[in-house]
C-alpha cells in the first residue's frame, strides 16, 4: 500500500479537505510542514499544499508529486473511494462544480480577512454575494439528493468533505473575525448544508479531529 | 437546437478554453453573450461561464447546466475525447494540476491588471513569480514528453488547449501594456511552451478561432 504525505503549513485551512479525505480513508500518511520560504523554491511551482505518494516499499518507482488543491482532493477521493460514480464524467463534473463553488467562497471569505481598509467593504459584498448565491444552489441541490445529509447518493463523498472542512475551518479559525458573515451559513440560513457537515462530523474516523477543532 | 449553449461575455479571458474546445470536437455549439448585471441572478451561481448541454430532440430530459471554468473545461474534454487516458487517475490527476497552474496565471494577471496604483508592484511581483515557476516546471515536462509540442501523447489535448486557449487571450490583453510581463512568455524563455501553442494554432478546426484572435 502506498503511504501520503501531505505538506502545507501547520494552520488549518486549505489543505484541510485533503487531510480529512486521509483520515476518512484510513491511509498510511503524514502532515509535513516545510520551512518557509526556504522550501518554496523546491516546491513543484513555489506553492502550497503537495501532495506525495510513495509507492510500496518493494517498488523502484518514483514517488508521485502533485501539486493544486483541486488535483490533490480529485486525486485522493478517486484513488480512496470518495467520488459519486467515477466513471460518469457529468457527475464527476458536477463534482468537481460544487467543490469549486465552496473553495470560491473560502477563498472570498479569506480576502475579507486580510483586506486593506481601503478594499473591506468591497471584499465583504463580494463574500455576501457569493454566500448568497451559493446557498441558494447547494440548498436545492441537497434537497434533491433527498435532504439525506450528503450531495450525492448516501455516503460521505468529495463535496460533504470539501463544504465540511472549510466551513469547519471558517468557524473555528476565523471565529473571532467577523460573526455577521458566518451568519450567512448558520443553521436557519443554511439548514441543508449544515446537516452535511454534521453528518460529516459524526464520521468515527472524524472523532479525534472534531475534537481538536472545538479547542481552536 | 444546438446540443451545447456556452454562456459567456463576448471578451477573450476565462470562457476561450471551453469554446476551443466546442471548436475542436466539431460539435454543434452557441455563444450565448448575457445582458449583464441583468441576467446575474439567472445564473445557478451569479457567474459565467455556464454551460448547457441541451437534451436531444423530442427528449423529456431537462438540459444538463454546469458552471465553474474547471468543471466545464473537464466535462468538455471527458465527453469529446480530448482527456488523456481518461481511465488512469494519476494522468487525469496531473492534467487537472497543470491546467490549475495555467488559470492560476491568468488570475494573477487579472488581478495585476485590475489593482489599484499602490498594489502594482506587489502583484506584478507576483505574476512574474507564477510565471516563472510555471516556465520552469512546464518546459520540463514538455522535454519529458519527448518535445514534441504536446503533454501528454502525441496529440492536442486537454492540457494544451488550456495553454493554447490562455496565453493567446493574454497576449491579446497585455498588448502595448508591459514588456516585461509579455517576455516572460516569450520564445526565447519558453520555447517548449510555445512550440505546444504554435501545434494547436495549426489545427484546422480553429483556422477561422486563429484568424480572428490576430
Amino acid at each position: 500500500m502506498p503511504s501520503y504525505t501531505l505538506r502545507y503549513f501547520d494552520i488549518p485551512a486549505r489543505a484541510e479537505p485533503a487531510k480529512v479525505i486521509l483520515l476518512l480513508s484510513g491511509a498510511d500518511w503524514k502532515y509535513e510542514p516545510p520551512k518557509w520560504p526556504q522550501d518554496k523554491d523546491a516546491q513543484p511551482v513555489g506553492k502550497l499544499p503537495v501532495l506525495i505518494e510513495s509507492p510500496t516499499n518493494d517498488s523502484d518507482a518514483d514517488p508521485f508529486v502533485l501539486s493544486e488543491t483541486a488535483a490533490i482532493e480529485y486525486y485522493l477521493a478517486t484513488t480512496l473511494g470518495f467520488i459519486y460514480q467515477p466513471k460518469d464524467p457529468k457527475i464527476v463534473a458536477h463534482q468537481l462544480e460544487l467543490r469549486s463553488h465552496i473553495a470560491d467562497m473560502y477563498e472570498a471569505f479569506v480576502h475579507i480577512k486580510y483586506s486593506i481598509k481601503e478594499t473591506a467593504h468591497k471584499n465583504r459584498e463580494a463574500f455576501k454575494s457569493t454566500a448568497g448565491y451559493l446557498v441558494r444552489l447547494h440548498e436545492k441541490a441537497l434537497k434533491e439528493n433527498g435532504s439525506n445529509g450528503h450531495y450525492f447518493g448516501s455516503t460521505t463523498s468529495l463535496v460533504d468533505i470539501h463544504l465540511f472542512a472549510s466551513i469547519t475551518t471558517m468557524r473555528t479559525k476565523f471565529s473571532d473575525f467577523d460573526s455577521d458573515m458566518l451568519e450567512l451559513l448558520s443553521e436557519e440560513n443554511a439548514p441543508e448544508i449544515n446537516k452535511v457537515i454534521g453528518t460529516v462530523a459524526s464520521e468515527p474516523a472524524l472523532a479525534a479531529y472534531v475534537a481538536e477543532t472545538k479547542q481552536l | 437546437m444546438s446540443p451545447y449553449t456556452l454562456r459567456y461575455f463576448d471578451i477573450p479571458v476565462r470562457g476561450e478554453t471551453a469554446k476551443v474546445l466546442l471548436l475542436l470536437s466539431g460539435a454543434d455549439w452557441k455563444l450565448e453573450t448575457p445582458a449583464w448585471p441583468q441576467d446575474k441572478d439567472a445564473q445557478p451561481v451569479g457567474k459565467l461561464p455556464v454551460l448547457i448541454e441541451n437534451s436531444a430532440e423530442g427528449s423529456d430530459a431537462e438540459p444538463f447546466v454546469l458552471t465553474e471554468t474547471g468543471a466545464i473545461e473537464y466535462y468538455l474534454a471527458a465527453k469529446n475525447g480530448y482527456v488523456y487516458q481518461p481511465d488512469n487517475i494519476t494522468l487525469v490527476a496531473r492534467q487537472l494540476e497543470l491546467r490549475s497552474h495555467i488559470a492560476d496565471l491568468c488570475s494573477a494577471f487579472v488581478d495585476w491588471k485590475l489593482c489599484s496604483n499602490d498594489q502594482q508592484p506587489k502583484l506584478k511581483e507576483s505574476y512574474k513569480s507564477t510565471a516563472g515557476y510555471l516556465v520552469r516546471l512546464h518546459e520540463k515536462i514538455l522535454k519529458e514528453n519527448g518535445s514534441n509540442s504536446h503533454y501528454f501523447g502525441s496529440k492536442t489535448t486537454l492540457v494544451d488547449v488550456v495553454l493554447f486557449a490562455n496565453i493567446i487571450a493574454l497576449r491579446t490583453e497585455f498588448a502595448g501594456l508591459d514588456p516585461e510581463m509579455s517576455q516572460l512568455l516569450s520564445e526565447e524563455n519558453a520555447p517548449e511552451i510555445n512550440k505546444v501553442i504554435n501545434a494547436v494554432s495549426a489545427e484546422p478546426a480553429l483556422a477561422a478561432y486563429v484568424a480572428e484572435t490576430k
